[in-house]
């Protein structure tokens, strides 16, 4: 009896798998021919000597920078000094100390000379306490905030309070800037109208050598793990790029954003969430949408800014875990979007795409597993054909890796040793033996943790619900 | 139940396509290390060909001499290689290259060929039609340079701008004007620095047209021109703007009078403190942090009891400017008075 409802599970679950799985790998194709395009058309204006203002330091209206960091004592100085190194003319640099328990704070009062200043702003975005401001006197640009612990969003949130100026980049403790790509590439926000949000394309610097000038390709790929995360990198962000062409962004890296900062804070701020960076760009693309405004979020193309990642498995876990959670979070925030035709492409296209394609992909690869398990069970498994489904599937995989490459090959080239090309053309094989399946594992592990903390989830989202009733257009 | 039936595939077609995906795999592998190859010689090409160009200039540039009949007939040949290493040599070497390009080489091959390349659809293309404008400023050109200062691309309709402002071409500036006015942020950004070298003359035309007739400048791009530096012209016309309803005239407004201390100035930030959006008030309490005058002290005390804080906060920073405003603070017993003076101290000196 059983067996033959097993026989019936299987018989309709297994050509919707195979459909599930041709319709995602697709998309996939789509958005990185999309993304391709897009980077081809970067390339051949950068052939171009636009050598001229553009490139001039003063012509560059004044950006705030945003550090929110907490414990970095090994790379804070580093940051400071990539960001003066980068020489704008008009900056200020508003690094926040989220309650470090370690001597960042002190090796930064030391070597900046920091004093302390009065609060020069109002808290419109409420933060955690704040419990000094202080000013270099050797670096005129450089405010420092030491408030009380709470988490990224907090600190973001208080640098975004403290920022005098429209356009605000806010990034990582652990993000290098790279000054040639800054100066090349930077304009491309001033010049594009309706700006809200923009990114760029983050790549790994675990490995390299990171100067003010450039960056150099030492030992890189590090390890198989930092190699692996380079190719997952690639091809997130080209296909992010090809979702970016229609306007229906999601997703901006954390790492290194720019943001408007009157539309920001009139948006709230960011949220309590794990993926703040992910919520805040889907509550602009909700508000800016819904109220059919005119609006840009958008990647840079460029390989602007390099960021560090983890070279230990159980690192990669947590952080994976926190971002299929954070992800979780954020689609349930804004759930209103799906297949909703006021939202356009992105509650009809991009939305799905991320639940169907991101979200559940790793519940459907496990169902996948599971049916290959029920048809051995009952003695159906044809292994012909499970084989040459196995190897489609790993094929498409190094498929889309090996395109990636060749796609960066083209383009940007920033992988210039041959050393490096080989072995990620040799990881883009190994990551389908053992990685993929431990990355399904880490993201089953983030939707669980989203159903355990559901009633946080349910609070935090009356709580976004009312900063976009708030909202007014600056 | 064969298999077939649950996936809809044959055994045929899905080995077919596996073997697809493995050629597929392997040309694009075939592809990524061939073009590193095919990429490196063509490089290689074009330094030779680049060396060849920079040792025709420098040797020409230290002997002082025109180009000659061979050299020129070898430019024509590669005209567009010539204009790239041209564009690049005279931008690194402004001073060499002054005497060295300054042979009629323009008329012979530049502008013609600038020309040839206005009209094509590859905006770089344009982009060295406009360079080559920008490089050998000559009016007879402006009918050209006009058409390129409206292309679609950024970078082209950039370069034009320079050769309006290299010519002190009245039309070009008031087509820039109209630029600023576009769309596009910050783009008064980069007008700036040139914007600072124009002759006070054509500002002031700027200003006596836009009185006779406000439609033909707008005002938003005027206030963006005035606000770069002190001009000596007359800004009485502004009095009469100070009740627009847009927030950014009022606040561009509040710029352009901040760079003159005048009774004027002090006259519009007054207007302005009683305006209805708040940055645009706190603009003006700011702008009057320079000013020692009875009233404006005692306007901003006003303001310390006001019930925003941001416009608490701007009173209290505009005070502290001056010696008068900090006793004033002092004697409102500030909160923090002690870290605003160290503030004085450290703070604005580097400022």
């Amino acid at each position: 009896m059983i067996n033959i409802y097993l026989y019936k599970i299987l018989y309709i679950i297994s050509p919707f798998f195979l459909w599930y799985f041709a319709i995602i790998n697709l998309s996939y194709c789509f958005f990185l021919f999309i993304g391709a395009i897009r980077i081809f058309m970067r390339r051949y204006e950068l052939t171009a000597k636009i050598d001229f203002l553009l490139y001039r330091r003063n012509s560059f209206p004044k950006i705030s920078f945003i550090v929110p960091f907490f414990n970095e004592s090994l790379k804070i100085l580093d940051k400071v000094k990539n960001l003066i190194d980068l020489n704008l003319e008009k900056k200020e640099i508003i690094l926040v100390n989220d309650g470090s328990s370690d001597n960042s704070f002190d090796l930064l009062k030391k070597t900046y000379q920091l004093i302390q200043i009065p609060q020069f702003f109002p808290s419109i975005l409420p933060t955690q306490p704040i419990k000094g401001v202080y000013k270099s006197l050797i670096e005129p640009d450089l405010i420092v905030i030491d408030k009380e612990h709470g988490m990224k969003y907090d600190a973001n949130n208080c640098g975004l309070n403290a920022a005098t100026q429209d356009i605000v980049i806010i990034s990582d403790c652990d993000t290098f800037i790279n000054k040639k790509s800054f100066f090349e590439s930077f304009h491309t926000f001033f010049l594009t109208p309706n700006v809200v949000a923009a990114g760029v394309s983050v790549r790994i610097k675990n490995g390299c050598l990171c100067s003010s000038e450039a960056v150099q390709f030492r030992k890189f790929p590090q390890s198989l793990f930092s190699g692996i995360q380079a190719l997952e990198y690639l091809r997130s962000f080209f296909i992010r790029l090809g979702i970016d062409g229609l306007n229906t962004n999601f997703i901006i890296a954390g790492a290194f954003v720019v943001f408007n900062r009157d539309i920001l804070m009139s948006a709230g701020g960011y949220s309590k969430t794990v993926s703040d960076d992910l919520e805040i760009i889907l509550r602009l693309q909700r508000i800016y949408r819904g109220a059919k405004k005119k609006f840009k979020i958008f990647y840079i193309p460029d390989p602007l800014a390099w960021t560090e990642v983890p070279e230990s498995l159980s690192n990669i876990q947590k952080q994976r875990i926190g971002w299929h959670r954070g992800l979780m979070d954020a689609f349930w925030f804004h759930r209103c979007l799906f297949l909703n035709p006021k939202y356009g492409l992105a509650g009809m296209l991009a939305f799905p795409f991320g639940i169907f394609g991101e979200i559940l992909e790793p519940v459907m690869e496990v169902l996948g597993y599971a049916s290959v398990g029920i048809a051995i069970y009952l003695g159906l498994l044809n292994i012909d054909y499970f084989f040459l489904l196995i190897g489609f599937t790993i094929g498409f995989n190094i498929f889309l890796s090996i395109s990636c490459l060749l796609i960066e090959e083209l383009s940007f080239n920033k992988f210039p040793k041959f050393r490096a090309m080989g072995l990620l053309v040799i990881f883009s094989l190994i990551e389908n033996l053992f990685y993929r399946q431990l990355s399904i594992i880490w993201r089953l592990k983030g939707i669980f943790q989203f159903i355990k903390d559901f009633k946080q989830v349910r609070k935090e989202s009356i709580v976004i619900k009312k900063k976009i009733k708030k909202f007014h257009l600056p | 139940m064969q298999v077939e039936d649950l996936i809809f595939v044959s055994k045929k077609i899905l080995l077919g396509i596996l073997s697809f995906e493995i050629g597929l795999i392997a040309s694009l592998l075939f592809l990524i290390f061939s073009y590193r190859l095919v990429y490196r010689a063509v490089k290689i090409f074009h330094l030779n060909i680049q060396k060849i160009f920079l040792d025709t200039f420098i040797l020409a540039s230290n002997e002082k001499r025109d180009f000659n009949s061979k050299e020129i007939q070898f430019f024509k040949r590669f005209k567009k290689q010539f204009v790239i290493q041209m564009i690049d040599f005279i931008e690194k070497r402004k001073e060499q290259s002054k005497e060295l390009f300054s042979y009629g080489i323009d008329e012979l091959i530049l502008f013609p060929f600038a020309k040839k390349l206005s009209q094509s659809f590859l905006w770089k293309y344009r982009y060295y039609a406009a360079k080559i404008f920008e490089l050998f400023p000559n009016p007879k050109n402006e009918k050209q340079a006009l058409k390129l200062l409206d292309d679609s691309s950024f970078e082209v309709s950039q370069t034009a701008v320079l050769f309006f402002f290299k010519t002190n071409s009245y039309l070009g500036i008031k087509s820039i004007l109209k630029l600023i006015e576009k769309e596009v942020p910050y783009s008064a950004f980069y007008y700036g620095s040139f914007f600072q070298k124009l002759d006070v003359s054509i500002i002031q035309k700027l200003i006596n047209e836009y009185k006779e007739n406000k439609k033909s400048i707008s005002l938003f791009s005027l206030l963006k021109v005035l606000k770069i530096k002190k001009w000596e012209v007359d800004l009485k016309f502004l009095i009469d703007e100070m009740d627009s309803s847009d927030t950014m005239i009022q606040i561009n407004i509040i710029e352009v009078f901040r760079l003159y201390s005048s009774q004027d100035a002090i006259k519009v930030f007054f207007h302005y403190l009683s305006a209805p959006d708040i940055k645009v008030q706190k603009e003006s309490i700011f702008s009057l942090a320079t000013f020692v005058d009875k009233e404006v002290l005692k306007r901003l005390k006003l303001l310390l009891k006001s019930k925003n804080e941001e416009i608490r906060l701007a009173a209290i920073f505009s005070l502290s400017q001056t010696h008068e405003g900090m006793k004033i603070l002092e004697s409102e017993s500030i909160e923090g008075l002690n870290l605003i003076k160290q503030y004085q101290m450290n703070f604005l000196k580097n400022d």
